[in-house]
């Protein structure tokens, strides 16, 4: 909303100023129809001025500030405000729609809307100072308009308020509390079953306990409306509920209390109510009913986008299947990968598994051998890769032979050491054959052991042993 | 008018959604039996690779090569063989095939053995072994019998050899 011109005459608008005390309402009528546009309620500072204003329209939440600035044309006025504003409320060109009037001397007041998700973003303000402070509904400014005539000493006071053939205003008070603001459409009936419509709209807003309570003799109703009650009207209501009826004479003595006046009061009512910030905030919360009629349309915006961006899903999805398989297949079709080449590589894995647990190499046995056993003259070597290792050798005495047997048993390429025979041949010499097995848990002395034998620590020193005698070696 | 719209959900369903959902099933078991089967494979080649390579410093690089078929071997290892020796040092003076023996652990595998009678010094003799190792065929060394070409004569040595390499049974050349 931007209101460039400053409007020279309301009534040429069909816009009316009412006035009570220090709050003025604006209300406009088209037709048969009256609309309420604003509606201001003033403080006055310890100097006498005015400096804060509260502003209702209708559904939407408002706030009226009054800024005084200096005499000046359209566009800079307009820059004047927004800059303004933005110290207010910050990021105001996101949140904030906002237009301006001049007043009779001539000076813009400017006149700005905050969003609803705006509000609720503001709740948190800990100080006066920190939110806006002129935010109301209509239901919370009919309870600051007719509060005077709540009965303390009731348990439960019903106001019912604002009704005509449209809607009614409920304000349901219990132990002297404000616990419930209802507002109830009305079917298009005439006033001579008002009455019955209004019970209706108790009875629906109204839970078991409350509407049994409500029958009890103690229960009191305040019943306003923009014409006076008639004593039949009076009679049907206190004839279902068989509670006591209090008008509010004061009110409803008003003069001119028509449907404008009535509408006047009730923007007065928010005037007052929106310069109580930190209860508009906190009423506004309760408004189940309204809070879900105003985020009807987003839900539905939010199920298109929710089913929209399921079927993106869903199709990223597909796609991405379709484009794995084909990356797939593809690799697949690269490696020539059929049953036929994982049987070949099932064949290449057992043959080189099988050279693997060949035991130790005869070049393995040799090397340890001539590490051991050096200046050691032998005959004969024999080797049996899964049998036996037999050497034939001279000795001088029957202690040598023994202790060369030792370091054979010594060896690790070898298990199972003994002497077969020892035939003397001369006082120093001795033929003799020594028998081993090749060890089966070691493995290959130049290559580190497989995974399954890496607890073999031993294993390391030999290797080292046989490399270290490859130079050299040899029986 | 509730027909129509039924009549178009079917026609829809017909037409669009049920080949599209089926060629997405199609994909779907392609992918995941596909890809169990690259897994499978990946996992093998690399359980051969790790093998292989513990096993080369001692059978040679000829582990890295895929298994020759009995045919070729009949060729091809009493010539590495013979090479292996002769680098080594030791002089052949025989070399027969011995036959074929198959493996337990390795259906499908024949092992092909060579008897090599060799006269070398005692120096050749680690060098010949070692030399073995490295041949271009994998030479598991079955038996030896060293022992002097005569009676005190250390300088000389005869040596008897058992050797084999596995082969892939029949005749088709890997």
């Amino acid at each position: 909303m931007k209101l460039r011109r400053p409007v020279k005459t309301r009534e040429a608008y069909g816009t009316h100023v009412h006035r009570h005390g220090d709050r003025t309402a604006h209300v406009q009528q088209d037709g048969e129809t009256i609309r309420l546009l604003s509606v201001q309620a003033t403080l006055a500072d310890h100097d006498g001025s005015a400096s804060l204003r509260g502003v209702a329209y209708g559904d939407l939440v408002g706030v009226l500030h009054r800024l005084d600035l200096p005499p000046a044309d359209d566009a800079t006025t307009d820059k004047l405000i927004a800059a303004q504003l933005d110290l207010l409320i910050p990021g105001q060109a996101d949140h904030v729609s906002w237009g301006w009037q001049r007043t009779d001397d001539g000076r813009p007041t400017p006149v700005y809307t905050v969003s609803r998700r705006r509000l609720e973003t503001l709740a948190g303000a800990t100080s006066p100072e920190d939110a806006p402070g002129l935010i109301t509904t209509s239901a919370l400014a009919l309870h600051h308009l007719f509060d005077h005539s709540t009965a303390k000493d009731k348990r439960l006071h019903l106001t019912v308020i604002g009704w005509d053939a449209h809607q009614a205003h409920i304000v349901r008070y219990r132990d002297g509390q404000l616990v419930g603001l209802d507002t109830l459409m009305l079917d298009d009936t005439p006033s001579a079953i008002e009455s019955d419509a209004l019970v209706a709209a108790v009875q629906t807003h109204l839970d078991q306990a409350e509407a049994e309570e409500v029958a009890w003799s103690d229960s009191a109703f305040t019943l306003l409306g923009p014409e006076a009650m008639g004593s039949e009207d009076v009679a049907a209501f206190e004839k279902v509920f068989s509670g006591a009826y209090e008008r509010a004479e004061d009110l409803l003595n008003l003069p001119g209390l028509d449907r404008v006046t009535f509408e006047t009061s009730v923007a007065v009512g928010a005037a007052i109510a929106a310069l109580r910030p930190q209860q508009a905030i906190n009423l506004a919360a309760k408004e189940d009913g309204q809070s879900g009629r105003s985020s009807g349309q987003p839900t539905r915006g939010r199920w298109v986008v929710a089913v929209a961006a399921l079927l993106a899903a869903l199709a990223l999805l597909y796609a991405g299947d379709l484009k794995r398989a084909e990356r797939i297949t593809q690799a697949v079709d690269d490696a020539e990968l059929d049953a036929k080449t994982l049987m070949s590589l099932n064949t290449d894995l057992q043959v080189a598994r099988y050279l693997e647990t060949t035991g130790p190499s005869f070049l393995a046995i040799l090397d340890e051998f001539s590490h051991q056993t050096k200046h050691f003259t032998i005959d004969e070597m024999r080797y049996e890769r899964s049998g036996q290792f037999t050497v034939r050798a001279t000795g001088r005495s029957s202690d040598q032979i023994n202790q060369r047997a030792a370091k054979l048993a010594g060896m690790k390429t070898l298990s199972s050491v003994r002497i077969r025979s020892q035939v003397i041949k001369d006082r120093d010499r001795i033929d003799y054959t020594l028998v081993a097995v090749p060890s089966t848990n070691y493995f290959a002395p130049f290559a580190p052991p497989p995974r399954e034998a890496e607890q073999d620590n031993d294993e390391g020193s030999a290797q080292a042993d046989s490399e270290s005698s490859q130079s050299g070696g040899g029986a | 008018m509730l027909g129509a719209v039924l009549i178009g959900v079917a026609v829809l369903y017909r037409v669009v959604l049920s080949p599209v959902m089926g060629q997405w099933s199609e994909a779907r078991a392609t992918a995941a039996s596909q890809s169990a089967m690259l897994a499978q494979y990946e996992e093998r080649l690399e359980k051969r690779a790790d093998v292989r390579k513990r096993i080369e410093p001692r059978y040679g690089p000829g582990v890295h090569r895929a298994l020759v078929t009995v045919d070729e071997a009949q060729v091809a290892f009493p010539r590495s063989v013979q090479q292996a020796i002769r680098r080594g040092g030791a002089e052949v003076k025989q070399v027969e095939v011995q036959g074929l023996r198959r493996v337990r652990e390795m259906p499908g595998i024949e092992m092909l053995s060579l008897r090599v009678q060799v006269v070398c010094e005692p120096d050749s003799i680690p060098r010949m072994f070692r030399e073995l190792a490295g041949a271009d065929i994998p030479v598991v060394i079955e038996s030896v019998n060293l022992s002097m070409s005569q009676r005190n004569q250390r300088r000389k040595w005869d040596a008897a050899l058992v050797v084999s390499t596995p082969t892939r049974s029949g005749g088709n050349p890997s």
